[in-house]
């Protein structure tokens, strides 16, 4: 009974862990905004240079074509890293030789959980899913439409294709987008194993609060 | 310290420590078991005196520290308990 209290306690406090590291994500979306708004800057930087350059004359070898793109692959890569790092800060696992103790360990890991600490780690969590599938799909998106733009410019030497680069956009947009539906819909479930979770917390603590052996 | 003293709200924790370590000891006397479980010859004390009132130990003529059937069947009921609720928690992987 004591190893399956263990056990149980175990895959509750990895949960918890889950919760903490999503949290932390969220807790870096200044960060990440910054550094998204910094991107932005460069790329209207690019495009300023690119029409100062016409006005006076400044050769710039084609550099400017691929600047607002460097600029915008360079923030998305950053955000991630910085999201990556927050992430990896995180401190789990520390709870693991309490439940060496068995019962005891499992009843001092319960009476340390600050429940209303968790309650809002885990509403905020939520939104840090969000904010991963965001990043995630928009680094699909780059990706995809650097791909394309590869293709596109093959294809624009050989047959004189000229591709449209909004459609281009738009294009690679729609195919991450239905290529990620199922990730959607994981993370849609996701959120509400988290609101589940939330509401069978809440239960646990009112109980353990009320427990028969207290006094 | 008063080691006489009561305690008004023992600590599950504690109490669990104390019963886990006399089942799987038998018997022990104070000093041992405070050795054992970590906690202060007095703190103890006021634990036992605490889990003797409520019948879950007892003293043999040596004065070791015995756990009654009923301080065992309260640990297991313990234990039950909160396997109980924890199980009843479903924990998905997020």
């Amino acid at each position: 009974m004591e190893e399956a209290l263990s056990q149980k306690m175990n895959e509750f406090m990895s949960v918890i862990d889950q919760v903490k590291k999503y949290r932390a994500l969220l807790s870096a979306l200044p960060d990440i905004a910054i550094i998204m708004c910094l991107a932005l800057v460069g790329v209207f930087a690019a495009k300023v240079w690119y029409n100062l350059s016409l006005i006076f004359y400044i050769p710039i070898f084609g550099i400017s074509t691929i600047l607002p793109f460097l600029f915008v692959a360079g923030g998305l890569v950053a955000a991630v890293f910085w999201g990556y790092r927050k992430m990896k800060k995180v401190k789990l696992g520390e709870w693991k030789h309490a439940l060496n103790d068995d019962a005891p360990g499992a009843i001092k890991l319960l009476q340390s959980i600050n429940w209303e600490e968790t309650f809002k780690d885990i509403r905020y969590a939520k939104l840090g899913f969000w904010l991963y599938g965001i990043l995630r799909t928009a680094i699909a998106w780059l990706i995809t439409y650097s791909i394309i733009m590869v293709v596109a410019q093959y294809l624009n030497r050989v047959i004189y294709l000229n591709v449209n680069l909004q459609l281009v956009a738009l294009f690679s947009l729609a195919l991450v987008l239905a290529l990620s539906v199922n990730d959607f819909k994981k993370r849609f479930d996701q959120i509400g194993r988290l609101d589940a979770l939330l509401w069978e917390l809440r239960w646990f603590d009112n109980e353990l609060r009320r427990n028969p052996f207290q006094t | 310290m008063n080691s006489g003293e009561t305690l008004s709200k023992p600590d599950l924790y504690v109490l669990a420590r104390v019963i886990k370590t006399l089942k799987e000891k038998n018997r022990l006397n104070k000093t041992a078991l405070a050795t054992v479980t970590g906690l202060s010859y007095d703190r103890l004390v006021k634990y036992l005196n605490w889990m003797q009132s409520k019948g879950f130990i007892q003293y043999d003529l040596n004065d070791d520290v015995v756990l009654t059937k009923l301080g065992s069947e309260t640990y297991d009921q313990l234990v039950k308990w909160i396997l109980e609720h924890i199980g009843r928690v479903r924990f998905q992987k997020i």
